[in-house]
């Protein structure tokens, strides 16, 4: 069921790290095809690769071991040459892992995992283009309904790249004070980008405030309601909408990043901010 | 028309000594208990085995009654036998978020050897290539454990930036292979 009007991309970013972007990328991008029935591709933008490990599971030791292709061979461009042949061009399916697909219908959640090397193409000498992302994925993917793009809490090319692929920004924020000092750091980069890319009209659908702060008995104390009223006073100023709903604090959510399905306690209420998430941005 | 009248013959010659031995009432009241017990016996829900056939078939044995041609049974068998070695879905969870992930309704599994059909419906609808890729994968064999990652990752490092050659890229890792002998955590 492809949308007329193309994906709807949206990128999970704070410049911070630990905030949950990997979580909640991951939840969402299930939730999409689960609940929803949404054609899905989520893309591992984070050297880290912890959005990949969750998705895969322990495929992703055989998907290393193997060395299938990746987001590193997107950026560069191409396969590398082997002892038994010339290096070749990407093809549309190129680094595209299928994570699970819905019965009866075309829709599935696809994944382009990223490798620790990922990080290699920031420190080497030739920068990669950050509009090879964008292009690659309006070439090849014009039918998903949604791409969710899982970034790096550091700004570099990588962070450009999302940008040049995404319509949709969503900002996960930890109530702590650490967390809020990303919001500066995200609103300048977003805001250098526009200036520099005229055409883009890249926007931040909303922040989530994700509750994995340890509840003590007292629902975080005073510290908590501190950090809660500067994001609060942060997203005005910068005019970013906050969902209703808070992601609860629950020692499921590493259990379901790790693959283990047996306990997930209040995580069970992710789907609660799927749906806000969901209907808020048209989908 | 003779040879209903017949019929109806037979039968009352049977009746006779019956009736002249326990009566009218007696006759007739075991002849509805009779009736009763044999309608019950014929109803499905009483189709049940007893006794040491009562039991829960295994997932191989599902496959194998299963109508599907040749090739999809031998493939159907291996996910069947990982099921029943509890290597695939290894938990009644894991069979949950499986279903729920194909847009199936897991229901209530409170079994995780019942709900193998569903698993078996899931698996059925699969091309053929996305079965082998499922089969190939160790996507849903349980939790991920950090050992055999950081191995992986440690030794894919070193070939991708040293330049050493790899043993064959198709061969899955040691770590891949260990981790599934890994222990499960709780």
């Amino acid at each position: 069921m492809a949308r007329p009007q193309g994906p709807l991309t949206v990128c999970v970013i704070n410049m911070k790290g630990g905030v949950g972007k990997s979580t909640i990328s991951a939840l969402l991008a299930r939730n999409a095809l689960s609940r929803r029935g949404l054609d899905t591709l989520a893309i591992d933008l984070d050297p880290q690769a912890n959005l990949s490990q969750a998705l895969m599971g322990a495929n992703y030791n055989a998907f290393l071991s193997e060395r299938r292709p990746s987001i590193v061979e997107i950026f560069n461009g191409y396969l590398p040459a082997t002892p038994g042949g010339a290096a070749s061009p990407l093809a549309p399916n190129t680094g595209v892992e299928l994570i699970s697909r819905k019965m009866a219908t075309t829709s599935s959640l696809q994944l382009i995992p990223a490798r620790f090397d990922f990080s290699d193409n920031l420190t080497n000498s030739l920068r990669p283009d950050p509009k090879v992302l964008a292009r690659f994925l309006a070439g090849n993917f014009p039918q998903k309904d949604l791409i969710i793009i899982d970034c790096a809490p550091t700004e570099s090319i990588l962070t450009q790249a999302a940008y040049h692929a995404s319509g949709l920004v969503l900002v996960p924020v930890k109530p702590e004070f650490f967390a809020t000092i990303g919001f500066p750091l995200l609103a300048q980069s977003l805001a250098d980008f526009k200036r520099n890319n005229r055409g883009s009209s890249i926007s931040v659908s909303g922040v989530v405030i994700n509750n994995a702060f340890y509840d003590g008995g007292n629902d975080g104390g005073p510290e908590k309601l501190r950090a809660i009223d500067e994001i609060q006073t942060a997203a005005t100023r910068n005019r970013w909408p906050i969902f209703n709903t808070q992601i609860p604090f629950s020692r499921g959510f590493p259990k379901i990043m790790r693959g283990d399905n047996t306990y997930s306690g209040n995580a069970a209420m992710f789907p609660v901010f799927a749906d806000e998430f969901f209907n808020a941005v048209g989908l | 028309m003779t040879e209903k009248r017949g019929k109806h013959q037979l039968l009352k010659s049977l009746l006779v000594p019956l009736l002249r031995e326990w009566g009218y009432d007696l006759v007739r009241q075991c002849l509805v208990e009779v009736h009763v017990e044999h309608t019950e016996q014929s109803t499905p829900t009483n189709d049940r085995p007893t006794g040491k056939e009562h039991r829960r078939l295994s997932a191989s044995e599902i496959v194998e009654r299963t109508e599907v041609d040749v090739a999809r049974k031998k493939v159907l068998s291996l996910f069947a036998t990982r099921f029943d070695a509890k290597t695939f879905l290894p938990s009644a969870a894991d069979v949950r978020h499986f279903l729920d992930m194909r847009g199936q309704d897991p229901g209530v599994v409170k079994h995780r050897q019942d709900a193998f059909r569903k698993v078996l419906d899931v698996l059925l609808s699969m091309p053929d290539d996305e079965l082998e890729h499922l089969q190939a994968s160790n996507a849903h064999s349980g939790p991920t454990q950090l050992g055999p990652l950081a191995d992986a990752i440690m030794e894919t490092s070193t070939v991708i930036r040293t330049g050493q050659p790899t043993a064959d890229p198709q061969e899955p890792h040691e770590s891949t292979k260990r981790a599934k002998d890994a222990p499960k955590p709780h």
